[in-house]
């Protein structure tokens, strides 16, 4: 059964930012959704995000879809590079996602600690990176790269920010857009 | 499993005994310091073997404020560590998304419900073996810590999380949710 998860990023939960918008579109669509809270956001360990996700997140399969937001992308990619070498998850899709260095200390372990893009993508049957020209909390350069790295479709929105309710953020449509077609729904 | 109230060892002995002599000498020598005489029977509680005190303040985690770092922490006697039962207090009904503020209000009120203490304890790699296989989440309901965050302070409560190899260290604040959890609660005040 098709199960989408959404992960929130550093210092968020799910009830902040496009969260509860999608949960509510999704849930209209009849389409299942889980948005867990993450431990200690504030200061999240990698160890802590990933033991949590890993047994909230169960076994995952083709049906199983991930939308995460910040910290939340890297968090999943964390999880797709624990699963078995078998497996594929549907797919993702990472909004102002990162891997690499943010000059953010409360977050520096999840892009200190060793992370294997190419081992969590090959998991992933599709990844979509939205992203913005105008973020002040993940560049330009490093969405880009990201994107790269991680072989991810492309989708820069002008002028969006961090795409966080302070953006203005209290829907974003594109992510549906983006999503509804990887469900095939 | 090893019994661990089988033999103190030299250092617990020499620990003892340096405690009962200071406390002879206070009570010969009249010494009336009643904080005296009690934090050295605190210390002396703390050196009964296997059991863990739960009445000293707990260690203050990294992500907690400093200055002020507790908000509530209920006192929760000498504890025997492998008297450990966790219990659901949703008692397998509807539990709210975001549930540790109930969680907590509920937990606290069962007796035996543990504190920081105890969470510091069982944390410890060499104490897990205490710790149920069968369970993904345990919840110390007896302190509560408080956090400052730019602009803004938080509660949170601390819970250990278990992902089938090991246990971790954990939290979360009392306005959002802990998936699956359970609360810790010493059996000796279970009722049979």
């Amino acid at each position: 059964m098709t199960k989408v998860f959404l992960i929130h990023g550093w210092d968020g939960h799910p009830h902040n930012n496009w969260f509860p918008w999608l949960i509510a579109e999704l849930k209209a669509k009849y389409i299942e959704v889980e948005a867990p809270y993450l431990p200690n956001p504030a200061a999240p360990k990698v160890k802590g995000w990933l033991s949590y996700l890993k047994d909230y997140v169960g076994k995952a399969d083709e049906e199983t879809f991930f939308v995460a937001h910040s910290l939340g992308c890297n968090a999943v990619l964390r999880l797709l590079e624990t699963l078995n070498p078998k497996v594929k998850i549907g797919g993702c899709i990472f909004v102002g996602g990162f891997s690499g260095d943010i000059g953010i200390p409360e977050v520096s372990e999840f892009v200190s600690l060793p992370l294997d893009l190419k081992k969590a993508k090959s998991h992933a049957k599709k990844i979509i990176n939205i992203f913005s020209d105008n973020d002040e909390v993940v560049t330009l350069a490093e969405s880009l790269k990201f994107a790269r790295d991680l072989g991810a479709k492309k989708i820069m929105i002008k002028g969006a920010g961090h795409f966080g309710s302070e953006d203005g953020y209290k829907s974003l449509p594109i992510v549906l857009e983006a999503l509804l077609p990887m469900l095939k729904i | 499993m090893d019994d661990p109230r089988h033999e103190p060892t030299d250092e617990q002995i020499k620990a003892y005994a340096s405690l009962e002599r200071q406390l002879r000498s206070d009570f010969l020598g009249g010494t009336t310091n009643p904080g005296v005489i009690l934090k050295r029977l605190e210390k002396l509680k703390e050196t009964a073997r296997g059991m863990v005190n739960c009445d000293i303040a707990p260690r203050i985690p990294s992500w907690a404020d400093q200055e002020n770092p507790i908000v509530q922490h209920i006192p929760g006697g000498v504890v025997d560590p492998s008297r450990l039962a966790t219990v659901d207090v949703f008692d397998g009904g509807e539990v709210p998304h975001n549930n540790v503020r109930e969680l907590i209000a509920r937990g606290q009120k069962l007796p035996g419900a543990m504190n920081a203490c105890m969470f510091d304890f069982y944390a410890k790699w060499e104490n897990w073996k205490y710790l149920p296989k069968n369970v993904s989440r345990i919840v110390f309901p007896n302190t509560i810590f408080c956090s400052i965050w730019g602009s803004h302070g938080y509660n949170s409560v601390c819970y250990l999380g278990y992902d089938g190899l090991s246990w971790c260290k954990q939290n979360q604040k009392l306005e959002w949710g802990i998936h699956s959890a359970r609360v810790a609660v010493n059996t000796s005040f279970l009722k049979s």
